[in-house]
């Protein structure tokens, strides 16, 4: 029993009289008041009390998710409105399910990165959405690229654990926009 | 109505059994007029980067923050390099990724000093003490109560302290040596030579570091003069704020250090990871004399006296030389990426 209560329980012969101002003040004190995040609904049979709880974690453009040792899946992102690839396929995928991007082979420190990579026309100085590979996924140790007409942004670092195991950790939670000034890629969230 | 205590009894147990009670992931509040029931802090919740936890740990305070990332790398922490061995003789200090609690150094106080207090603290009980300002000019002059009077709403206010948290960015500096020629005859009164300086980059490596500090201070860009007599003012550092940590003492019988008893606060300012890039373009050759100057230049050798030429390429090599130093800053910016 609750012990504010417990202290006004009667023995018979006592009067409860007394006992009763006190019981309704405790029950003045047990009104409900909806705080963060509760929404009360009050009818003549009782209250109902909701929760706006979560149901699952933000999870943002080209997420990275190690699926086993050897693959890695990265959920939609666009660069400039396009949809990059892997090895040809859009990385949404088909009724297959999404196609799937090798574990980096190389590591330092303990971290690899997963790079969305743009290849830009040389004339037009822009991507070409008609080349189903100018925007790729890819990964590496290193954004710089051999050739200037492509251009890296780290979308997720991949950490080799303690375990042995595979871990990521997002860096790009947005789709992105391209832009090619002065011999420099810049990416900036769409 | 006569109520036998059986009934009442039986009552008070109903009346209990109504009592809301706090499950998992519920909070509740009772005050002597109300109950009010929130949602907890969810543990799962999503965390943004850069999201700081203040902890009380170890028995002392530390911080933990969410590891960030610019330019796709997590910062480094000073001060956390391993103990050398004969493998690494001279180990480097750990990632944020491998760094999970940040011990706080120094604080400042924030209120009982005169600087600014935020208004959420305000309605907790800390007061802005009034500082008299007191100065050379007014040194004989100042009113000595106000300062006793300062002295004392500071020792009775609320007790706030702060430190900053915030991200450095090493890149280059130019260095710059301006030569005065006032050859007004090939219409250049000035030559300059700017290159590179690296002493920040050499020092601090191209990684971002994670810093904390009393206060952030943004070192602020000298005058023309002083650039002329060839002060840089650029330390070779892009500054980003992260967060800044409060401890709020108790209302009654403080610690003068904050100890277990004191509430920590975060203010967060950065939410993202971000990119960041120096200008890293050498400035260009400014056209001088250009314009109506130009044309004055060029036919005042014939017509005008000395003296009056000479206030043209004064004025000139004022504008030119503010125009350079304006656009030779190296410092970089930093957006989301």
């Amino acid at each position: 029993m609750v012990s504010e209560l417990e202290r006004l329980i009667a023995r018979p012969g006592q009067r409860v009289k007394p006992r009763l101002s006190k019981l309704l003040t405790w029950l003045h004190r047990q009104e409900l008041t909806a705080g963060r995040g509760i929404r009360l609904v009050r009818s003549e049979n009782g209250t109902i009390i909701r929760a706006a709880i979560p149901n699952k974690a933000f999870v943002g453009a080209f997420y990275v998710t190690p699926v086993n040792e050897n693959d890695l899946i990265v959920s939609v992102g666009y660069v400039n409105g396009i949809e990059p690839t892997i090895g040809g396929a859009k990385i949404s995928g088909s009724k297959s399910g999404p196609p799937t991007l090798s574990m980096p082979s190389e590591f330092e420190d303990n971290r690899a990165w997963v790079y969305v990579e743009v290849k830009i026309n040389q004339e037009s100085e822009r991507i070409d959405a008609e080349d189903p590979e100018s925007v790729i996924m890819t990964t590496g140790k290193s954004a710089a690229t051999d050739d200037k007409f492509k251009g890296r942004h780290p979308v997720a670092m991949i950490l080799k654990l303690e375990d042995g195991s595979y871990g990521a950790r997002q860096i790009s939670y947005f789709s992105l926009r391209h832009a090619y000034r002065g011999g420099r890629h810049f990416f900036v969230p769409a | 109505m006569k109520v036998r205590a059986s009934q009442w009894n039986a009552a008070l147990r109903r009346a209990g059994a109504l009592m809301p009670r706090a499950g998992k992931g519920i909070n509740i509040y009772r005050s002597p007029k109300e109950t009010v029931i929130s949602l907890a802090d969810q543990p799962l919740s999503w965390r943004h980067p850069w999201h700081t936890l203040l902890s009380w740990v170890d028995e002392k305070w530390q911080f933990n923050v969410k590891p960030g990332f610019v330019n796709g790398f997590d910062p480094v922490v000073p001060g956390t390099a391993p103990e050398p061995t004969e493998e690494e003789p001279k180990p480097k200090d750990l990632g944020m990724i491998d760094v999970p609690w940040i011990p706080m150094r120094g604080t400042r106080p924030v209120g009982s000093d005169g600087s600014r207090v935020p208004p959420f603290f305000k309605k907790l009980g800390v007061k802005q003490v009034k500082m008299p300002s007191v100065t050379l000019g007014n040194f004989d002059s100042f009113n000595v109560g106000d300062l006793l009077q300062a002295a004392e709403d500071a020792a009775s206010n609320r007790k706030l302290v702060a430190f900053d948290i915030f991200v450095t960015m090493a890149r280059a500096t130019y260095k710059m040596e301006p030569t005065f020629t006032g050859n007004i005859v090939l219409g250049s009164l000035l030559e300059y030579n700017v290159t590179y300086d690296t002493n920040s980059l050499t020092a601090f490596g191209t990684r971002p570091r994670l810093n904390q500090a009393p206060k952030m201070d943004e070192p602020s860009p000298p005058d023309l003069s002083s650039r002329l007599s060839g002060i840089v003012g650029d330390d070779g550092l892009d500054r980003l704020p992260v967060a800044t940590g409060y401890l709020l003492a108790p209302a009654e019988n403080p610690s003068d250090q904050p100890d277990r008893n004191w509430t920590p606060y975060v203010e967060h300012k950065c939410f993202w990871n971000v990119t960041h890039q120096a200008r890293n373009a050498v400035p260009i050759n400014l056209p001088q004399l250009s314009g109506m100057a130009g044309l004055f230049a060029l036919t005042s050798r014939y017509t005008l006296a000395p003296a009056a030429t000479f206030a043209v390429m004064e004025a000139e090599m004022q504008r030119i030389t503010a125009a350079v130093f304006n656009s030779t800053t190296n410092k970089g910016v930093f957006w989301t990426t």
